[in-house]
């Protein structure tokens, strides 16, 4: 866990369809077909052709006009609004926001407050904007809060996309589990919560830009373990030891430097504990995937608990791993069904893999593990 | 054997030979000199934009263009460096299509070739991971942040190479990668080039 990659990244890559691929473009090249920039100039005469009718016809079906509304929430509590078909919106006190909608847009200005969006995908686009934040919305359930300073947005399901002149690139993805504060041009950029894996990334303003809070006020164990001082890192836990630090342990990366610690010492039994709480407690972390298959690996490979395995890489399988990780799951499943001497179950893992992978690599080993006597 | 009393290895044309036949309109030295660069470019171009489709069609044009102005190349030894820095303008414009067709919702997202998909087998699953992260922050990169780090961190190019291959000055390179390290570093651990 936590690797370090080390530069040039095209040595950790393989590409073994390039000397086809030549081939194949100097095939089209001796064809003399026409260059890209001409296609894209043809493409865009094209679309512009297309567009120009859409105009035309939009105006002479005389567009409605936007309708706009408003909504203040005075009382204590909060309100839910059904503002489109398929938009409802939970508004807390003391807030207030405008919406306006035309032809397949939405349009909500949040002036102050707190609002909870339930967005279900439809043809209409919908466009929040909190001072100079904009979040555009695809299928999404997510809060917004506009604060004096700030704008607060949190992801619960699906992805937004946050634009802002404080944030680095000018934009980003939020998916869920993850939020953003972003604050006005020319105040420093708030520390993220802890817990979502995206913030590090994200939570940029005006520079100069500052550190997460964790990394301003290292434990001694971390900073011990930066030194190389491994036992003393972990005489460093403390009486409670590696329970005790993983239950303190308040993000996913501090989680898995407590399991790296504890496999340099080749404490593997220590080192699955802060695996499984940060997927019990972070599931939505891009790492969540990874500590799970790493939990069902030190089960199977070091302390030979086939079953526990097995349960840490189901579970992997279901928190979204990336498609290398998920091949390797699988496999590894049928081994550990195979060892727990659950030979039925290896051969269903075996079949659901090969709908998801057909002709996948490790079809060869998944068969020797299942003919094994 | 027998009979055979001597073997003269020939050696390869350099490139500047090869670009002097190729304006002499010499097909032969024109399919040498795609044959030996074509496979770097068409890696970095991959590699750069996420696609092999993409960079095919980038190659294709690359070269074209290569070959249809190679009269202004002025010191014909550099011919490699020379086709790398026209991919790499070709891969800029082509991402600032991308950005912009992604907004207006007319280009698809996905990408064939990012950095996981791209994993060598010897990789662990892990290294894998890190890949697929260091992938989403990349393409979050502003493109002239992007092309400029990708050259040094992923292609290792020197930083007289980047500058030269993207055209700019030293400082700007610099610059520019150091802003793509800064969004990397905050993701993934990745060993800094010196």
């Amino acid at each position: 866990m936590s690797l370090e990659l080390r530069p040039p990244v095209k040595n950790l890559l393989d590409d073994d369809s390039i000397g086809d691929r030549v081939e194949q473009v100097r095939r089209r090249m001796r064809r003399r077909r026409p260059g890209r920039n001409v296609r894209f100039a043809l493409g865009v005469g094209l679309a512009a052709v297309v567009a120009a009718i859409a105009l035309i016809a939009l105006y002479v079906r005389d567009a409605p006009e936007p309708r706009l509304a408003s909504i203040e929430n005075t009382s204590f509590e909060v309100e839910m609004h059904r503002i489109a078909e398929g938009v409802e919106v939970w508004v807390s006190p003391s807030t207030r926001l405008d919406i306006a909608r035309s032809v397949g847009r939405g349009l909500v200005t949040l002036t102050i407050g707190r609002v909870l969006f339930d967005i279900q995908p439809s043809n209409e686009r919908w466009t929040i904007v909190s001072g100079d934040v904009r979040i555009g919305v695809i299928d999404t359930r997510f809060s917004v809060e506009r604060l004096s300073a700030a704008t607060v947005v949190e992801v619960e399901r699906g992805i937004v996309e946050v634009e802002s002149g404080s944030i680095i690139g000018g934009r980003v993805l939020l998916e869920a589990g993850q939020n953003i504060r972003v604050g006005r041009s020319r105040e420093p950029a708030s520390v993220p919560d802890a817990g979502s894996a995206l913030v590090l990334d994200v939570a940029v303003a005006d520079p100069p830009r500052r550190r997460p809070a964790a990394t301003r006020s290292k434990p001694s164990w971390l900073r011990l373990m930066e030194a190389r001082r491994y036992e003393d890192a972990y005489a460093a836990l403390g009486p409670g030891g590696i329970r005790a630090a993983s239950e303190a342990a308040n993000d996913p990366a501090a989680l898995l430097k407590l399991s790296d610690l504890s496999r340099r010492l080749s404490r593997h039994e220590d080192s699955v504990v802060p695996l499984a709480r940060l997927v019990d407690r972070y599931p939505e972390s891009p790492d969540a995937a990874a500590a799970a298959f790493t939990h069902g690996k030190v089960a199977l490979v070091e302390l030979r608990r086939p079953v526990e395995a097995i349960d840490a890489f189901t579970r992997a399988l279901q928190l979204k791993p990336s498609r290398t990780l998920e091949e390797e799951l699988y496999v590894r499943l049928v081994q550990a069904n195979v060892m727990a001497g659950r030979r039925e179950d290896g051969r269903r893992a075996q079949l659901e893999y090969r709908a998801r992978f057909a002709g996948g690599r490790y079809e060869e080993e998944m068969e020797r593990w299942l003919s094994q006597p | 054997m027998q009979g055979v009393t001597s073997v003269r290895v020939l050696a390869e044309p350099s490139d500047a030979v090869l670009v002097g036949r190729a304006l002499d309109r010499d097909d032969f030295a024109e399919e040498a000199l795609y044959r030996r660069h074509a496979p770097r470019v068409l890696g970095i171009l991959t590699r750069l934009v996420g696609s092999k489709s993409e960079a095919d069609d980038l190659l294709h044009d690359t070269f074209i263009l290569a070959f249809r102005t190679l009269g202004r190349l002025r010191n014909a030894e550099s011919f490699g460096s020379w086709v790398t820095g026209i991919a790499a303008n070709h891969a800029k414009q082509f991402l600032r299509r991308q950005r912009i067709g992604r907004r207006l919702g007319i280009l698809p997202s996905g990408q064939d070739a990012s950095f996981d998909l791209l994993a060598s087998p010897r990789c662990s699953p892990e290294t894998a991971t890190e890949l697929a992260k260091l992938q989403a922050t990349v393409n979050r990169m502003p493109v002239k942040v992007r092309i400029a780090w990708s050259l040094r961190y992923v292609e290792g190019f020197s930083l007289a190479e980047v500058a030269e291959t993207i055209s700019c000055s030293l400082a700007t390179a610099k610059r520019r990668i150091a802003e793509g390290r800064e969004a990397v570093e905050a993701v993934v651990s990745m060993a800094v080039i010196e």
